[in-house]
């Protein structure tokens, strides 16, 4: 049982929107109240469900890319020190797969969309993706510039496009 | 100007009608890069292949690929940063001075040419060697170049890419990568990855015998690091995992047989162009893979008590200048 008491709670399908009230959890449910729960202060916190980002670019030879370009950001970012349950990383403009993982978590989204998948390179994207803890991840493939799919639809041949 | 203009190998099959190679000598050590991706591919819009390009080689001797050459520039050996950097300034229509252009091997006739020609292309790469990357000026020599190509993007499209080999190099510097956010160089001494070429790197952290044990998966410093890493790998601790006896294996404490990736077992090794190809074994072998193999050392590590802080703190990030 947690009582998460404090925070400022959204929940658009619900229609709540920016109520501080407590939220009360019991066999991984909603209850009305939780008596001897464990306590969670959220005070100045916002409560909200697990947040879906449907577009990001998190992985795959673009972003690895970026952070090949991008030595000086790591040098000044955020670094994550390995412990026991944590890999170690770095944040900043863009992130290593672990701490991706870790950031998104922190910041209470639970899974992410990669974007844009050209298919020459999918694998690639799949085993970042592999290395980004927590979050439940996905992909859209890119096919608006592949230039086999632009010969099909010029040909006219729509149903193998 | 700094970064990177680059494309896929793809991209160079169906487009580049103007290649450069600088420093390297692609028909002997990348024996299939003129066949199946640059020189001879007939293609989407160079229908008539090997006729449709131009092909120039740039090195301090003629080697195997002059032969396959249109134009083959020869320039005094150190001497590459002083020819990039007059290219740059006479495609920018600035001027030289005499004795620049004396010292580097050439005439101003050949610089001009090669200019031209450039200016001429439709799509042009320079693809660049350890003649260019390891000689005097190392990653000056690197930076300038592609500083040349992306400049070059004023006046016509053009890319750069190194011609990365020695196994699946781009596969480690890509995982490194995505893992630390560096390519290599890299030291976890704090707990968290940190990199500087030059002080990290491999050969350095050996020479000032800054590391007590090596562990060394495909590949043979023994043969061409310089003397004094080598020197400290046989003081310490080595450990190889090869499918071959290499030099390096001669002085390790332990050889572990793996089995070569590709042909006996699977996995993924990155392009040069750091296109993921996946490896399909041909034959079985009675060794294990590399990924067997360190999986179980990390299983054996995992059995002994943690050696770090169990809440190590977070690093803050500094402010943004």
């Amino acid at each position: 049982m947690l009582r998460i008491t404090g925070g400022k709670i959204f929940d658009p399908a619900n229609r709540i929107d920016g109520e501080v009230r407590d939220l009360c959890i019991a066999d991984g449910k909603f209850v009305a109240s939780a008596e001897g729960a464990r306590t969670l202060d959220a005070t100045g916190m916002i409560v909200f469900p697990g947040g879906v980002d449907v577009h990001t670019h998190v992985a795959g030879g673009a972003i690895n890319f970026a952070r090949a370009m991008t030595p000086e950001d790591h040098r000044r970012t955020q670094a994550f020190i390995r412990t026991k349950t944590r890999r170690s990383g770095l944040g900043g403009m863009a992130p290593t797969t672990f701490a991706t993982g870790y950031l998104y978590a922190g910041m209470g989204w639970t899974t992410v969309n990669e974007a844009a998948v050209p298919p020459l390179s999918a694998r690639h994207t799949h085993e970042e993706m592999h290395d980004i803890p927590i979050v439940d991840k996905s992909s859209c493939v890119l096919m608006a510039n592949n230039e086999i799919l632009l010969d099909l639809l010029e040909k006219g041949e729509y149903e193998q496009a | 100007m700094g970064g990177k203009v680059t494309c896929t190998l793809g991209e160079v099959k169906n487009r580049a009608d103007f290649i450069v190679y600088w420093g390297g000598n692609p028909a002997e050590c990348h024996p299939r890069h003129f066949t199946k991706y640059s020189l001879m591919q007939k293609s989407r819009f160079l229908p008539r292949g090997r006729k449709d390009r131009t092909m120039v080689l740039v090195d301090i001797r003629p080697t195997k690929s002059a032969k396959a050459a249109d134009l083959f520039l020869q320039i005094r050996p150190g001497k590459d940063f002083e020819v990039l950097t007059l290219l740059r300034a006479l495609m920018k229509g600035q001027r030289v001075q005499e004795s620049q252009v004396a010292e580097t091997g050439l005439t101003l006739e050949q610089l001009n040419d090669l200019v031209g020609r450039m200016k001429k292309a439709r799509f042009g790469v320079m693809f660049f060697g350890m003649g260019l990357s390891m000689t005097r000026g190392k990653h000056m020599n690197s930076a300038a170049l592609l500083t040349l190509a992306a400049e070059m993007n004023a006046f016509t499209k053009f890319v750069a890419m190194p011609m990365r080999g020695h196994g699946n190099v781009t596969g480690a510097d890509v995982v490194m990568r995505w893992q630390t956010g560096y390519p290599f160089g890299i030291t976890f001494n704090r707990g968290y990855p940190r990199y500087n070429p030059g002080e990290f790197s491999t050969v350095d952290v050996l020479v000032r015998g800054d590391v007590d044990a090596a562990f060394i998966i495909g590949a043979d410093p023994g043969a061409t690091m310089p003397q004094p890493a080598i020197d400290h790998l046989a003081r310490i601790p080595t450990i190889v995992l090869d499918p071959h006896v290499t030099h390096t294996s001669h002085l390790a404490r332990v050889h572990i047989t793996t089995a070569p990736a590709g042909i006996a077992a699977p996995g993924t090794a990155y392009r040069m162009d750091e296109i993921p190809l996946p490896l399909k074994p041909a034959l079985r072998s009675p060794y294990p893979s590399d990924e067997e193999v360190v999986r179980r050392i990390q299983d054996a590590i995992a059995r002994k008590p943690f050696w770090l802080p169990e809440n190590g703190p977070r690093i803050p990030a500094l402010a943004q200048v």
